[in-house]
């Protein structure tokens, strides 16, 4: 798939690619020998990002080099222990949507709460996008990513698109 | 005659001339005017046609209640019917035509049926357009479809070049209506620190404080109402936490807090492609309607006649856009309100012909004001009759109490009547918001005890101000601060003590109420006297109503058609709730209202669809290798929201030539299939196999790591859900293969049984399905491809049928299972999606000399049914179990229990007579109709022919060449060799034989190789 970029409107917005990431469900009493976000956030450690997508599932990002070492890690770490880990590095694509603007566009959207009051660095969102399932966090220097499968990256991706034509600031947040 | 004054005109700017056309006529305004504002300032008083009868009609209201002044705006493919001009803003270029007349809006032929109105009455088309029954559709319908309606459709070729899009906002408090009560509500809960929004549908703040109110005379803290509103909006503007949007119509509220409002972003700044509406979906904890009051028209003879206007709407066009509704006017009411529309008329050197005012109690102060202003008032008066054909040239005076006896003419050229106020509690009543009947105030208002309530039990909608029944400036300031303070403490936001805001105190006199003017007219007067403008209801058609036994106000509305207009009654309703009353001799409050539903006012589809239109309609799920499918020029088919390839021609190669050449390549040496939109289902714990044995009806908890089984999922009630291949990763891990169609719903379906019902039983699931693609590799030559990639042992020995493994093919880390739905040798090998692309482009090479060559979705299906396999959806529709497909070898009978299992053992599931699968051949060897029904001797309980069967699948088979085809038959698996008819669609009879579904290789020895 070949990278793209748009930046000729209220947001700034392009393909993330070369991550990898790791599905993992285990109970939320199981201590991990990582850190483990708290509700609704997303944490970071190195150059993983770990991100609480229920009281019973993370999902990490890391260099997808790494992906394999995690596997391993998880596996030796949680051995003995009900769990399943999935390398799931290949079944979503990964957005950077960054600018002023960039929570307006995104809750044109999505129909969660996206005000800066509420949605700050951190903060993680399983919602969708449109007619699809996607979620969405804050990096620590503001910018959102926003994940989704990768069947509906253009979708996707043509909805944000739109929703950051130029000239079409709401003004609301 | 109306006319623009030489001075006055709040919103408009005279040093900007705007042009725009009406009718083709090029006429002139101001920016800042509504479209109404101008025509009225051009002295255009006829705008429109009446619905029923083409009777002329003018402006009537001055905002979004506006029945007459419908007008198609623009042309081509920005054409839009029925747009209100009191709420166009004018801008440069505007064009707007005329409705519901033909050939002109001042010679309309239409107008004959007027003439006919005594024997059009309510119910008209009930009583005379019933029989003959076969005129409905024919003749009748068709001449009122010509005769009746207001705009017309645009062209269905017409492509709206605007743009839409939605907005979600999460507020604490939203409130409805920009007037003083809402403006005063935002202050209260925004000082007290909660989220506010605060939207208003027109362009301008303050609502009708500056024009009503002693002509904004009134003030708040010692402040004129006006700079009042201003100093409120400014320190609005510096809460961070606060909102404030006009253009912004607060559409309909919803449960729990759930509100839809429509932002017109561009309808007064048009210009190509840019956004116009923006619909916003909020969520809120407390929903503040501050929508204001709507002035009733009175029910007199004539009262249609364009020049006769709502007091309120004068006053507006006089303070707004300095138009003076007539040189002239006639003031008419049963309340003090509309004194202020003379005076203010008279302030600006407009001669007032005379103030009639009904009651006939004790007159206020402002009727004392207007004899010290030399006005002429006439106590107790009423209209018995207004001159003039297209305009209002004079009236005649009646005593309100008697039965229009004429008492004297007066000339006038326009009538401001007002016949009392109305709360605007649409959205309060939208969600559940109760109604009470206010005896002083002649209104329904807010039942205040009994608003929507949310989730939790407590009221989530407050209504304030002149909504809520507080009509005076004082009453509505303090009331909508006391909304604002209430919504906020609700929420928990309590910010510091403030102030009550207080207001100038006027005392108003007594209002009579006036249902129809004179109070004793007879028929004759009662059948001009009009309660509907836009539907042409008369007071007569409602009494009409009432005699023929149409007591529920819901049923005397669908009779008459009365509120049921685009303007859905703002002004009719309780004028006609009255007269039903009267007509049913019972008390107002015991007839009701009709229910509110949203919108408030129209919205346009395009906010609807939003930005989701064009690529945007529809999410297509594309698999790893779609680009190439779509460079080789696949024709594609939907496959739930994918769109697959159903075969690959190649040059002008026909649909059906392509596929049989796809599955003669892949039967005599070898084909690749896209298999990556099926589901993959990663299910571990020390229970999976607990859980599968669940789940499906066979036994999975007994497969060994490393081999595949073939399994069926059925629902509670036993049919047939879902089938697929489970392979054993591990001893604690299995992958689930589903159908493409049932990824998502399977998936759901376990986690709903282990999130509901077996919680404590240790197993997750992870859907893998978008991790994953999947190259199905089939034919006798597929071995020998996957082996020149090399890497991994494939020998029949190393991988048998029904086995898997993993390993690096051709550099690749793979996953491949040993399994086939065509019948032949087949792979499907299973990589990450990103290196899906790459492997199948490897296939392709290595498969080059046996002439390797992909084959589409119709292959698959023909292959599969040649081979006797169903396919879900095709040989199950809902009602199917498993044995009536012959599948019992794939339940597993020692199990005590799997879901479906009890709902199987049901008498009706056991029947011996159910629909069974059988394969059918044709007699002459031609394809059978799809979905074609064998029939059967004798009729149904209800005359049909009965019938014994049905084809589920059928094909061409080019392996066999031949039609061949599946059918669920009455005890068809007893009748083998029996000969049944299938009548087709196409007049002919089919027939065909009961057969073996297995039509190619049942030794099974090809899949076995």
């Amino acid at each position: 798939m070949r990278k793209r970029q748009f930046d000729g409107g209220i947001a700034r917005i392009e393909d993330v690619e070369g991550y990898g990431m790791v599905s993992l469900r285990v109970s939320a009493e199981t201590a991990l020998r990582r850190a483990r976000p708290q509700r609704g956030q997303a944490c970071w450690e190195g150059e993983t990002t770990t991100l609480w997508m229920s009281p019973d599932e993370l999902l990490f990002l890391c260099p997808r080099a790494e992906v394999a070492g995690l596997l391993r890690d998880l596996a030796q770490d949680l051995a003995g222990v009900h769990h399943l880990a999935a390398d799931v590095s290949s079944a979503r694509a990964l957005f950077d949507v960054r600018g002023r603007n960039a929570l307006e566009v995104m809750a044109k959207l999505m129909p969660i709460d996206l005000s800066p009051q509420k949605f700050s660095p951190g903060r993680v969102r399983r919602s969708r996008i449109g007619q699809v399932a996607a979620a969405i966090w804050m990096q620590q220097d503001g910018a959102l990513r926003v994940i989704c499968f990768r069947s509906v990256a253009d979708y996707v991706w043509d909805l944000m698109v739109d929703a950051a034509r130029p000239g079409t600031e709401v003004g609301a947040f | 005659m109306s006319t623009r004054l030489k001075s006055g005109g709040r919103r408009i700017d005279r040093s900007r001339p705007v042009t725009f056309s009406f009718d083709g006529a090029r006429l002139r305004g101001y920016r800042g005017d509504t479209l109404a504002s101008a025509l009225l300032a051009n002295d255009r008083m006829l705008v429109g046609r009446s619905f029923k009868y083409h009777r002329p009609r003018g402006i009537v209201a001055s905002g979004s209640e506006e029945p007459n002044a419908l007008v198609g705006l623009e042309e081509g493919d920005l054409f839009e019917p029925n747009q209100r001009a009191t709420t166009t803003e004018l801008y440069d270029g505007l064009t707007a035509r005329s409705q519901n007349r033909w050939p002109s809006l001042s010679m309309d032929f239409g107008a004959v049926t007027s003439r006919l109105s005594r024997v059009l009455p309510a119910g008209f088309y009930y009583k005379t357009f019933l029989r003959p029954r076969s005129f409905w559709k024919h003749v009748y319908e068709p001449l009122i479809r010509r005769s009746a309606g207001l705009g017309y459709a645009p062209n269905p070729e017409a492509r709206d070049p605007d743009r839409y899009e939605h907005f979600y906002l999460h507020v604490d408090v939203l409130i409805v209506g920009g007037g003083i009560a809402g403006i005063q509500s935002a202050l209260a809960a925004g000082r007290a620190g909660a989220r506010v929004l605060l939207i208003e549908q027109s362009a301008h703040w303050g609502g009708r404080s500056p024009a009503d109110h002693s002509g904004g005379k009134q003030s708040v803290n010692n402040i004129p109402v006006d700079k009042y509103v201003d100093e409120c909006l400014a320190e609005l503007g510096t809460m961070p936490h606060v909102q404030c949007r006009t253009r912004t119509m607060g559409a309909g509220v919803y449960d729990h807090g759930y509100v839809l409002a429509y932002e017109r972003v561009g309808d007064h700044l048009p210009g190509e492609g840019a956004l116009r509406h923006r619909l916003w979906k909020i969520r809120t904890g407390r929903i503040i309607t501050a929508t204001g009051a709507i002035e009733r028209p009175i029910a007199f003879p004539g009262n249609d006649l364009p020049g006769v206007m709502l007091a309120s709407a004068a006053r507006d066009y006089l303070i707004d856009f300095g138009v003076s509704m007539g040189k002239h006017p006639l003031v008419l009411a049963n309340n003090d309100s509309a004194y202020e529309t003379a005076f203010l008329l008279q302030d600006q050197g407009v001669d007032v012909a005379a103030i009639v005012d009904a009651r006939t109690g004790d007159a206020g102060g402002v009727a004392q004001e207007a004899v010290e202003r030399g006005l002429r008032v006439i106590r107790g008066g009423g209209v018995s009759s207004v001159k003039g054909r297209r305009r209002v040239e004079g009236v005649t005076i009646c005593d309100q109490r008697g039965a229009g006896t004429a008492l004297e003419e007066i000339s006038c050229d326009a009538i401001a009547m007002s016949g009392g106020w109305s709360p605007a509690v649409h959205l309060w009543s939208h969600s559940g918001g109760k109604l009470t009947w206010d005896a002083r105030q002649f209104c329904f208002r807010p039942d205040v005890d009994n608003s929507a309530r949310g989730a939790d039990g407590a009221p989530y909608v407050i209504a304030a101000g002149a909504a809520s029944g507080e009509m005076t400036l004082a009453a509505a300031v303090k009331d909508g601060h006391a909304a604002g303070l209430r919504a906020a403490a609700e929420l928990g936001y309590n910010g510091a003590a403030q102030s009550e805001p207080v207001a100038t105190r006027v005392e108003e006199a007594a209002i009579e109420p006036v249902w129809i003017m004179p109070s004793q007219a007879p028929v004759t007067l009662r059948e001009k006297a009009f309660l509907d403008f836009q539907n042409d209801v008369k007071v007569s058609d409602v009494e009409l109503a009432a005699r023929e036994g149409f007591e529920s106000v819901e049923h005397a509305k669908r009779y008459t058609t009365l509120g049921m207009a685009t303007d859905q009654g703002k002004l009719s309703n309780i004028n006609g709730i009255a007269i039903l009353s009267d007509a049913l001799g019972r008390p107002i409050p015991q007839t009701g209202t009709t229910t509110f539903r949203p919108p408030y006012t129209p919205i346009s589809f395009g906010s609807i669809a939003g930005s989701q239109t064009g690529p945007r309609f529809l999410p297509i799920r594309r698999t790893p290798i779609q680009d190439w499918h779509e460079e080789q020029g696949a024709y594609f088919e939907p496959v739930g929201h994918w769109r697959r390839p159903y075969c690959y021609p190649r040059g002008d190669e026909s649909h059906s030539d392509a596929v049989a050449r796809e599955i003669l390549q892949t039967r005599n040496h070898v084909g690749l299939l896209d298999a990556s939109t099926l589901g993959k289902i990663v299910v571990k714990g020390p229970d999976a196999g607990r859980l599968l044995d669940m789940l499906y009806t066979g036994r999975m908890s007994t497969l060994k790591p490393g081999r595949c089984r073939y399994g069926l999922m059925c629902s509670e009630n036993g049919f047939l859900m879902d089938d697929g291949v489970v392979a054993r990763l591990d001893e604690e891990t299995f992958l689930c293969h589903t159908t493409t169609g049932g990824a998502d719903h399977i998936h759901a379906h376990m986690e709903d049984w282990l999130q509901t019902e077996w919680w404590d039983w240790k197993v997750y699931t992870a859907n893998l399905t978008e991790q994953f693609a999947q190259i199905a590799v089939v034919g006798p030559k597929s071995r020998e491809v996957l082996e020149r990639l090399g890497g991994m042992n494939l020998g029949r020995d190393a991988l048998p049928f029904m086995g898997w493994c993993e390993g690096m093919l051709a550099g690749i880390s793979a996953r491949i299972f040993r399994i086939s739905f065509s019948g032949e040798l087949s792979y499907e090998i299973a990589v990450a999606a990103d290196q899906g692309i790459e492997l199948w482009e490897k296939f392709l090479a290595a498969g080059q000399d046996f002439g390797i060559s992909p084959y589409g979705t119709e292959a698959l299906h023909v292959m599969r049914a040649e081979k006797g396999f169903i396919m879900i959806g095709d040989e199950t529709d809902g009602t199917v179990i498993p044995q009536d497909l012959g599948l019992d070898w794939a339940i597993a009978k020692g199990k005590d229990d799997y879901i479906g299992k009890r709902a199987q053992m049901r008498s009706h599931m056991i029947d011996p007579d159910r629909w069974k699968l059988v394969g059918l051949e044709t007699v002459d060897g031609s394809v059978l109709p799809e979905g074609a029904y064998a029939v059967a001797s004798g009729k149904t309980s209800i005359g049909q022919r009965a019938t014994q069967g049905r084809v589920t699948s059928s094909y061409h088979s080019p392996t066999l060449g031949r039609g061949i085809a599946m059918g669920l038959v009455l005890r068809g698996p007893e009748r083998m060799g029996d000969e049944l008819e299938f009548p087709g669609t196409d007049g002919q009879v089919y027939k065909a034989r009961l057969v073996s579904p297995v039509f190619y290789n049942p030794e099974g020895t090809k899949q076995d190789a």
